[in-house]
């Protein structure tokens, strides 16, 4: 063997590399681009029609709009569809680690009862009306829903510390309190009054018309915060999708980080869930897209998977306004609705990764 | 490069109240020498490797020279030991050379450059898988995820390998190649190997010596003439055997049939 073939693959093979890398960094462009036209899109649809460059005047010079126009897109439009893309970067970004981590690709804050757990939080603050503590009633629910949420993540924790507890296990508890939640917020709405019990239907099903702009600064501020650590630990998470064994042999300190990435997910989606209320399939189905189309490389999953989750709810939110005139159907309902077609159709056309 | 012979002293380890690796001694299993470990299914082949590894509770000690190896922190185990699983996971879509890659980064913070890129590759071409390199993992074959796997565990350069069954899903060329690298590679860095094989001509061709385990216990152990006799092989194995030296002296196990188990 002559050293000319040799360096001959070692320069094909850096290429492949580095057009690999380059191919996934222009798909994640591309991913950013849909995303941000289908907030335009989302912020130009309604009841009133905007147009577009309407839309950028009044972005731009606000205070000569008239003052309908601005509140529509200052106080509604605007918030409403940046809810949408935070929330959905959110969820897609936590069903990402959760997926790596429990080792279980149906794993997502909404599976594993992050949102049930929330549910009951807010139902029990719905029903009881916990008198005058001087807290608005809007701000006790959603820091019920945070809490409750929180303490699932907590319960997963302390089990994933028991010894002999595999990870396994941890899926079906997880699956175990959905059902417990569930049957709690059943429990709950058998003995609500009916006014009561229309408020109670309406929190669960998730909407982002809760928006407003501090929501949307806390959420910001929690995605951002959290984004950096993700992927500073995606080598780590990278090997661990190839086996716990393996990972531990290369270094990496398997509970501390499945610590910090629950950490991480309760943050994320606690925050969400408590802001929106549920949401299901954003979780599931964002992180899977991501993987159709960039691999699972977490250096780019994990983007992908934020990008997809919240492109899939900001589509969504466009959906919600237009299968009703004059009414905004709550998003959570919508969905399934768009994200089974998308995620159908990158299965079977597809089928494999940039 | 590392001078230290590993030892074992009384190792065992459980799963619950069953224990599987019950006081297993080893001495002086020097660097620069590649140690085979054969034995029955079950025997606690694979449990041994990931004690030693720090990858599952243990008593007794694993001593490097005068180190007390099970008594370092996980993140110096991994540094100084790489264990190789029985298999890599199929359908992870991550490239060869993303997955050799985490395993130089899992362990550190940062983003490879162009050095870990290289050592990258050289463990692939090492191992004769250069071309495979961005290939999908979930698209190769068993053969060729295991040679994937191997680059992974040579790319870390520890003192002290231990392959779980690396050979099992390779064709002839590539199981007298891979194994024949891995010696030279632990020749010429003062290694120590120990890898699990269930081919006993293999192992004595290979390895300098053969440590054959039963039922948790050590039941041979010496050089592959030594240890592997047909006496070793009815006793551990429960089959009538012949050990024949061919032309080129080398060791060739030919079983006949299999013995009933003695109760
Ligand atoms: N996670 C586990 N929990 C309980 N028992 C286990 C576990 N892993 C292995 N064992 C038991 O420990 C014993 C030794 O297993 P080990 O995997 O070490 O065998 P081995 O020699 O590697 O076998 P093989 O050649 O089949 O790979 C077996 O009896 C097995 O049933
Ligand atoms: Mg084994």
């Amino acid at each position: 063997m002559s050293a000319t073939p040799a360096v001959d693959t070692r320069a094909r093979a850096r290429a492949d590399y580095a057009s690999l890398i380059g191919r996934r960094s222009r798909l994640l462009a591309l991913f950013m681009v849909l995303l941000l036209s289908s907030l335009l899109v989302d912020v130009m649809t309604g009841v009133s029609g905007l147009g577009l460059g309407q839309l950028v005047h009044v972005l731009v010079h606000p205070e000569a709009a008239d003052r309908i126009t601005q509140v529509i897109v200052w106080n509604v439009r605007l918030p409403y569809a940046l809810a949408a893309v935070l929330v959905g970067s959110a969820l897609g970004l936590a069903g990402c680690e959760m997926q790596t981590v429990l080792d279980n690709p149906l794993a997502s804050p909404f599976t594993l009862g992050v949102s049930s757990a929330a549910a009951l939080g807010a139902s029990l603050v719905i029903v009881f009306r916990p008198g005058q503590i001087g807290v608005d009633f809007n701000a006790l629910v959603a820091g019920a829903a945070f809490l409750f949420a929180v303490a699932s993540i907590g319960l997963l924790l302390l089990m994933s510390r028991l010894r002999g507890a595999g990870v396994q296990s941890l899926v079906l508890f997880g699956i175990a309190l959905v059902f417990s939640c569930n049957a709690g917020v059943a429990l709950l709405q058998l003995f609500a009054t009916e006014d009561v019990l229309q408020q109670l239907v309406f929190w669960t099903l998730g909407s982002v018309a809760r928006a407003t702009w501090d929501k949307i600064a806390i959420l910001s501020a929690c995605l951002f915060l959290v984004l950096p650590f993700s992927l500073r630990a995606s080598w780590k998470l990278t090997a661990l999708r190839l086996g716990e064994d393996r990972a531990r042999s290369f270094g990496v300190d398997i509970r501390r980080l499945r610590r910090a990435s629950l950490l991480r997910i309760s943050l994320l989606s606690a925050i969400s869930v408590a802001f929106v209320g549920p949401i299901g399939f954003i979780g599931l189905v964002g992180p899977h897209i991501a993987r159709l189309c960039v691999g699972e490389d977490q250096r780019f999953l994990l983007p992908a998977s934020a990008i997809a989750g919240a492109l899939v709810l900001s589509l969504s939110s466009i959906v919600s306004k237009l299968i009703l005139p004059g009414v905004i159907v709550p998003v959570g309902i919508v969905t399934a609705l768009v994200g089974v077609p998308v995620f159908v159709f990158l299965v079977f056309t597809r089928g494999g990764k940039a | 490069m590392n001078r230290n012979a590993l030892t074992l002293k009384q190792l065992s380890i459980s799963y619950g109240r069953n224990m599987v690796v019950q006081g297993v001694d080893l001495t002086e299993i020097q660097p620069g020498t590649l140690t085979a470990l054969i034995g029955p299914n079950g025997a606690g082949k694979s449990t041994l490797l990931r004690g030693i590894a720090g990858l599952t509770r243990i008593r007794g000690e694993v001593l490097l020279g005068d180190t007390l190896l099970s008594r370092l922190g996980p993140r110096e185990q991994a540094q100084r030991m790489t264990y190789m699983p029985q298999s890599l996971p199929p359908g992870v879509a991550i490239t060869v050379i993303e997955a050799v890659l985490s395993a130089v980064q899992a362990g550190r913070s940062g983003q490879p450059g162009k050095a870990e890129l290289d050592q990258a590759y050289d463990a692939l071409e090492h191992l004769g898988i250069g071309a495979l390199s961005s290939r999908y993992l979930s698209e190769l074959s068993g053969g060729q995820r295991q040679l994937a796997a191997l680059a992974q565990a040579i790319v870390r350069k520890p003192e002290i390998l231990l392959l779980d069954e690396p050979t099992s899903a390779l064709d002839p060329h590539y199981q007298v190649r891979v194994l024949g690298n891995v010696r030279k590679l632990i020749q010429a860095h003062g290694l120590i190997g120990m890898v699990v094989l269930h081919d006993i001509s293999l192992a004595a061709r290979f390895a300098d010596r053969v440590t054959v385990m039963h039922a948790g216990q050590i039941a041979a152990d010496g050089t592959p003439s030594a240890a592997i006799t047909a006496e070793m092989m009815a006793r551990v194995y429960a089959v009538e055997a012949r050990v024949e030296h061919c032309s080129q002296g080398q060791i060739q196990v030919i079983v006949d049939r299999a013995l009933d188990r003695a109760a």
